[in-house]
């Protein structure tokens, strides 16, 4: 383990004595971070949604969305039905929920009110509303879930959510190293 | 460490070998996934396949360090002045110190 | 020379890729019967779906509530195929107010994981949520009753299908 890290620290010392390779790597780093800003802000721009796409977070819409599903999200214009799933987030609050919405009341104006619950909680939403709040705006929708993506994401919150799996996988993998080493 | 002993003929041979094992598993496992009507055998079968992928693809295993490449003999001045100019910028003395390296490795 | 570094996160997310690859042959697959197009396919019947008995219409603090019990006879296993986690399964009722153009308010639901489970039967059966109104405007409206489902797939787009169950208007007093 420590050898790797030796090993790392001195690939990073001859990157930082070679100017110009830093420099090319520096840009190469940047690149990489733009184009993904790039897509994002395209996606956003295309979807009217400040988020496009979502990580579900919680275990409140299980079966039908378990932690680390992607959902693909759409903001435009048009109304809000009921048996939709709408991503929402409450005033001052700073993670967004993913519910089901159980409830649509629509003025003539069009204004609409909603009342969200989530499949695999008992109760429906108001007790997560801010106080004193009874239904949601169309404003609190940052988006409905038109689309999902389910193994895919469960991969990457499986590494997030157990760091030692990461560690296990490491040492398993500098196990081979030694013993390759050993052998040839 | 953390430097594979691989050859470039090896780590474009190991490249090929998971560029294909993925998907031709991954294919299968689709098939049959198809056929029992459950995308979840489509997934475990996936798994396996990377797995297997990482398992032969990832370790630098002898079979891909079969046409190591040749280095220059050492030349025992050379060496000397790997150890003053160190600190230069130039390639030169740099590849000098690979071949040390190399030479260490195989003894 | 790669490190192991690289080459572990090379196959790592070339795998990854190949999943999405597999996952949307998956979607693709699955698109005729979904779209209904050009296909022999059975559909999802939705034979009733009847308010059996009225229970209570009351007002609680100036808003109207119903206690119902209905019916519900549908076959939804067509909908059913291995691209499929579940179908949401809902009992509608949609209705106009002085107050609100729409009014749309589940009144029961029911997760369906498996085909065997999606052939619904029954009777009788007791609202899960109450009819209440958003005011006090349920007295003598007429209620349309629906049967929903919503398919959420393991990968791919999530639509909802609709059968239409019933009209029924409510009565002109509270009881």
């Amino acid at each position: 383990m420590l050898e790797i890290v030796e090993d790392q620290i001195a690939e990073l010392k001859k990157l930082w004595k070679n100017k110009r390779l830093l420099l090319h790597q520096g840009l190469n780093l940047a690149m990489i971070v733009f184009s993904a800003l790039m897509i994002w802000k395209g996606l956003m721009f295309l979807t009217k949604s400040e988020s496009p796409v979502v990580v579900v977070l919680s275990g409140s819409m299980e079966p039908a969305f378990q932690r680390g599903d992607i959902l693909f999200l759409n903001n435009q214009a048009n109304p809000i039905r009921v048996g939709e799933v709408v991503v929402f987030k409450i005033k001052d609050r700073d993670i967004p929920i993913v519910h089901r919405v159980m409830k649509v009341h629509e003025k003539a104006s069009g204004a609409v009110e909603l009342l969200t619950k989530g499949d695999n909680n008992r109760v429906d939403d108001r007790g997560l509303y801010a106080p004193g709040q009874l239904w949601l705006e169309r404003d609190d929708v940052l988006g409905r879930a038109v689309g999902t993506l389910r193994y895919v994401g469960m991969v990457t919150i499986i590494l997030n959510d157990y760091p030692a799996l990461k560690y296990v996988l490491v040492s398993i993998m500098g196990l081979f190293v030694l013993t390759n080493k050993e052998e040839a | 460490m953390g430097k594979g002993g691989m050859d470039y003929k090896g780590q474009k041979l190991s490249e090929q070998i998971y560029l294909v094992l993925i998907p031709a598993v991954g294919s299968v496992a689709w098939v049959f996934g198809y056929l029992a009507q459950d995308f979840k055998t489509t997934f475990y079968g996936w798994l396996a396949g990377l797995v297997l992928a990482m398992l032969i693809c990832v370790p630098d295993w002898p079979i891909f360090n079969r046409n190591p490449t040749p280095w220059l003999e050492e030349i025992p001045s050379a060496r000397k002045q790997t150890v003053v100019d160190d600190d230069d910028e130039d390639d030169a003395p740099a590849k000098a110190t690979k071949a040390k390296k190399k030479k260490g490795g195989k003894s | 020379m790669h490190t192991y570094w690289v080459r572990l996160n090379a196959v790592f997310f070339y795998g990854l890729n190949v999943l999405l690859g597999l996952s949307c042959c998956a979607w693709v697959s699955c698109l005729q019967q979904d779209l209904d197009f050009h296909s022999d396919l059975p559909r999802p019947v939705v034979d009733t779906v009847r308010v059996n008995e009225l229970l209570s219409l009351r007002a609680h603090g100036g808003v109207d509530r119903a206690l119902l019990s209905f019916d519900v006879q549908a076959d939804l296993t067509p909908a059913f195929h291995w691209n499929l986690k579940q179908l949401f399964v809902f009992v509608l009722a949609e209705y106009q107010t002085p107050k609100n153009e729409l009014n749309q308010v589940i009144l029961w639901d029911r997760i369906v994981e498996t085909e065997e489970q999606a052939k619904l039967d029954e009777r009788n059966i007791y609202v899960k949520y109450a009819l209440i109104d958003q005011a006090n405007e349920l007295r003598n409206t007429s209620i349309n009753y629906y049967l929903v489902w919503d398919h959420m797939p393991v990968t791919g787009r999530l639509f909802m299908d609709k059968g239409f169950g019933s009209k029924k208007i409510l009565p002109k007093e509270y009881f």
